[in-house]
């Protein structure tokens, strides 16, 4: 077995793409009879350094049982050609496997598919040399928390709606959430958010800080419930408010009795507390009923729709759970089929926006070419500064998410 | 600083004190070995506090400082620290006429000895404990200067990039033992990283538990050091059937890769890998995916708990329970029950430090325990 990369010694400059066309023309002769095993780019199982990692490693195992060579391409491809028959099947039910049957890899017969696979090789050239994984010390671990301080909430912190759509009912604002834009969060962290546990310290560290912090009244009317982060490290018992529910991650689960000490704590001061990151996985692992939360957000995926995850929800007070994530009209059809009635996600800030803008005095300004576009209205509604809400010339619509009427 | 000091001087403590704790890192980070004695003073009886203890002691002590490089230290509680190369026969004279001379009437040991780099940790905590009286922490959240920063994980990794980590390296053995048996029988092997002793030696006073996701951070990077290690040909094949928790983001790095491919089909069978809860939940897909590559290369994976696990083993799909003991566990017994798997086979009782978790263990049905107080049969430990 051998694996072939672009490596071209220790240059430290770029290497020029390599081709993988001669190399797959020189193999192709001798793999009649074998088989060729792609995964996609950007799949399960090629999308994340790591996991293509992995992957290659297995290819390159089953590469040393069952013949062939491994090529990973610069659009992060891999490529396991010349393999046995069974070998490749042995190797493609393992990949299934890794990633719950989502997606298996592509096999081409040869030298049936030869045409097939030299017209993809054509297109395709070897990956550079993997760069060095940065070990140990980041550099800049130090500048984390003064960055933090210095760093307006409002470059980071967006709001989004939770409505309330149950059948036969107009939908309802059911309330307001804070929480940090993953985005914005990493463009001011710079290289620092390239680790993923630092990207989450820096949301505990702001969290914390939070609650002394809430936007204003005027953003934000004392007319329903408001969610706001907490930080995962030992939250702190915020100041006595009414109609605050603090957010935790799912990892705050991992110690029942400090998550119902929390909880109590909370509860106290007038809070409620809701759990975030309920993801088709985690249904699947974690019991519901025992989960001591008042709301426990759901992320919606496609995956939702598979049968145990939906015999995991069956049962659940529907009071309590909020479908989060909604990307289209789908996530909202499952969820009411499931008998949910809270949904949040893009969807969700689209349609307010919409309606919004069908009951905005400024709505025929539109015609005039001068008015708001949806989108628009939508990212002035998430902001939690003044600068992008100051564009709005109705300041109080955009401040109820909904207006009254609409229906 | 071999001149001996008189009682007293409060600055020489406060400077000593931090000499000394410089001395103890890099006694970790060379691993040249040391014998410390560490004159407990302070914890003297008053009346055995006098000038005239003081001088007997100094005598005592003068052969040592003499000719060798031994060097002292005084604490600004008052006590004295010797540090000798480990053979200095003037070192065990000293040890022998001191133990004479403060075994007198003290209810606790006034003389303590201590191996470096093994037990930097011991001394570590001494000299903090001389150096200022830590008040207990008030309840709630952490003040300031007591949280773990990302500036302090930054300075503990680069700490790390030069220490060798195989003095806080710790072996567990699993065994089995059934009531009325003589002895236990060895099963495998726990390797686990000593953290507090590993906090204290280099110097990291706050808890990386008040930050979670940087002590994320710190263990992946621990995780990938220990792999590192036990990648190492010599140390793969030594290996024998063992049991070590990793987070979950470890199981795809370079390093276990090249840990996997060491130990080959038959040593990935022996092994055991423990995930902690917060892992799993954190990031339950991740989880996924580590767990079905774990156990398509044939690893067995546990589930590393305190107290009652939070997920149901087999909801998890994991193969093992590894509890933790602790004293409240037979207060939560039923509760416990519940969650505990039928087949008792499947949990260790780990951490066991004595009969009461032996006894509990046995009252539950559970014959498999990990401690450091375990002594197997054959075992010269």
């Amino acid at each position: 077995m051998t694996v072939t990369t672009g490596h071209t010694g220790e240059a430290a400059r770029p290497a020029p793409a390599l081709p993988l066309l001669p190399a797959v023309r020189r193999l192709l002769p001798g793999a009649a009879g074998r088989v060729a095993l792609r995964l996609p780019p950007g799949g399960p199982l090629t999308g994340a350094p790591h996991r293509r990692q992995v992957a290659r490693m297995l290819l390159q195992e089953a590469a040393l049982s069952g013949g062939g060579e491994v090529f990973e391409t610069a659009g992060g491809e891999l490529l396991l050609l010349g393999a046995a028959g069974p070998a490749a099947a042995r190797l493609a039910a393992t990949l299934a496997g890794l990633v719950g049957d989502a997606a298996g890899p592509e096999i081409w017969r040869l030298p049936a598919d030869g045409p097939r696979l030299l017209a993809w090789a054509e297109a395709a050239s070897l990956s550079p040399p993997a760069a060095p994984v940065p070990d140990a010390a980041a550099p800049g671990l130090a500048g984390l928390e003064p960055l933090l301080e210095a760093l307006p909430l409002d470059r980071v912190l967006r709001r989004h709606a939770i409505l309330h759509h149950a059948p036969g009912a107009p939908p309802l604002l059911a309330a307001r959430r804070l929480r940090f834009s993953r985005g914005a969060l990493a463009a001011e962290l710079g290289p620092l958010a390239g680790d993923a546990d630092l990207l989450r310290h820096a949301e505990d560290r702001l969290a914390a800080t939070l609650p002394a912090r809430l936007p204003g009244p005027g953003q934000d009317p004392p007319d329903g419930p408001l969610l706001l982060p907490l930080p995962l490290g030992g939250p702190a018992v915020p100041a006595p408010r009414r109609g605050l529910v603090g957010v935790l991650p799912l990892a705050a689960a991992a110690s029942p009795a400090a998550l119902a000490a929390t909880r109590a704590a909370l509860a106290r001061a007038g809070w409620g507390l809701a759990l975030a990151g309920l993801d088709a996985v985690a249904l699947r692992l974690v019991p519901l009923a025992a989960l001591a939360a008042d709301l426990l957000l759901l992320r919606w995926s496609p995956a939702m729709t598979d049968r145990a995850v939906v015999a995991a929800l069956r049962g659940m007070p529907a009071a309590k759970l909020v479908l989060t994530g909604c990307d289209g009209p789908e996530a909202m059809e499952w969820g009411r089929s499931q008998g949910l009635n809270h949904f949040a996600g893009p969807h969700v800030e689209a349609l307010l926006a919409a309606a919004r803008l069908a009951a905005c005095p400024a709505r025929s300004d539109r015609w005039r070419g001068e008015g708001c576009t949806r989108a628009q209205c939508a990212e002035r509604a998430a902001a939690t500064g003044p600068i992008p809400r100051a564009a709005c010339r109705n300041p109080g619509l955009l401040a109820r998410l909904l207006p009254p009427a609409a229906a | 600083m071999t001149a001996l000091p008189a009682p007293g001087r409060a600055g020489t403590g406060q400077r000593d004190a931090l000499a000394l704790i410089g001395l103890v890192r890099e006694a970790v980070a060379s691993r040249i070995p040391r014998h410390v004695l560490h004159l407990r003073l302070a914890r003297l009886a008053p009346r055995l506090r006098h000038d005239h203890h003081h001088r007997l002691v100094r005598e005592a002590l003068e052969p040592v400082l003499r000719p060798s490089r031994a060097r002292l230290f005084e604490l600004p509680d008052g006590d004295l620290v010797v540090v000798a190369p480990p053979d200095s026969p003037h070192l065990k004279e000293a040890e022998a006429a001191l133990l004479t001379l403060l075994a007198m009437e003290t209810a606790e040991p006034a003389l303590a000895v201590l191996r470096l780099p093994e037990e930097a940790a011991a001394l570590l905590a001494a000299v903090e404990a001389a150096l200022a009286p830590v008040p207990a922490a008030p309840p709630g959240a952490p003040e300031e200067g007591a949280r773990f920063t990302a500036a302090r994980l930054g300075m503990l990794e680069r700490t790390l990039a030069g220490a060798s980590l195989a003095a806080f390296h710790r072996h567990h053995p699993v065994c089995r033992l059934r009531p009325g048996a003589e002895r236990p029988e060895a099963e495998s092997l726990h390797l686990r990283l000593a953290l507090p002793e590993l906090g204290a030696a280099l110097g990291a006073s706050t808890d990386p538990a008040t930050a979670p996701w940087l002590r994320r951070r710190l263990r992946r990077l621990l995780d990938r050091r220990l792999l590192a290690e036990l990648a190492r040909p010599e140390e793969a094949r030594r290996l024998g059937p063992a049991g070590l928790c990793l987070s979950v983001a470890s199981l795809t790095s370079a390093e276990f890769l090249r840990f996997d491919e060491a130990l080959g089909a038959a040593g990935r069978a022996r092994t055991t890998i423990g995930l902690l809860p917060e892992d799993i939940l954190a990031d339950p897909e991740e989880f996924a995916f580590a767990r079905e590559f774990c156990r398509a290369r044939g690893f067995r994976l546990a589930l590393e708990a305190t107290a009652a696990p939070p997920l149901p083993l087999d909801r998890l799909g994991l193969d093992l329970l590894w509890l933790r003991w602790s004293p409240d566990l037979p207060r939560i017994g039923e509760s416990l029950r519940a969650t505990l798997p039928e087949d008792r086979e499947r949990v260790v009782l780990t951490g066991v430090d004595g009969a009461g978790a032996i006894g509990w263990g046995w009252e539950e049905g559970i014959t498999l325990f990990e401690g450091r107080l375990l002594r197997p049969k054959g075992s010269s430990a």
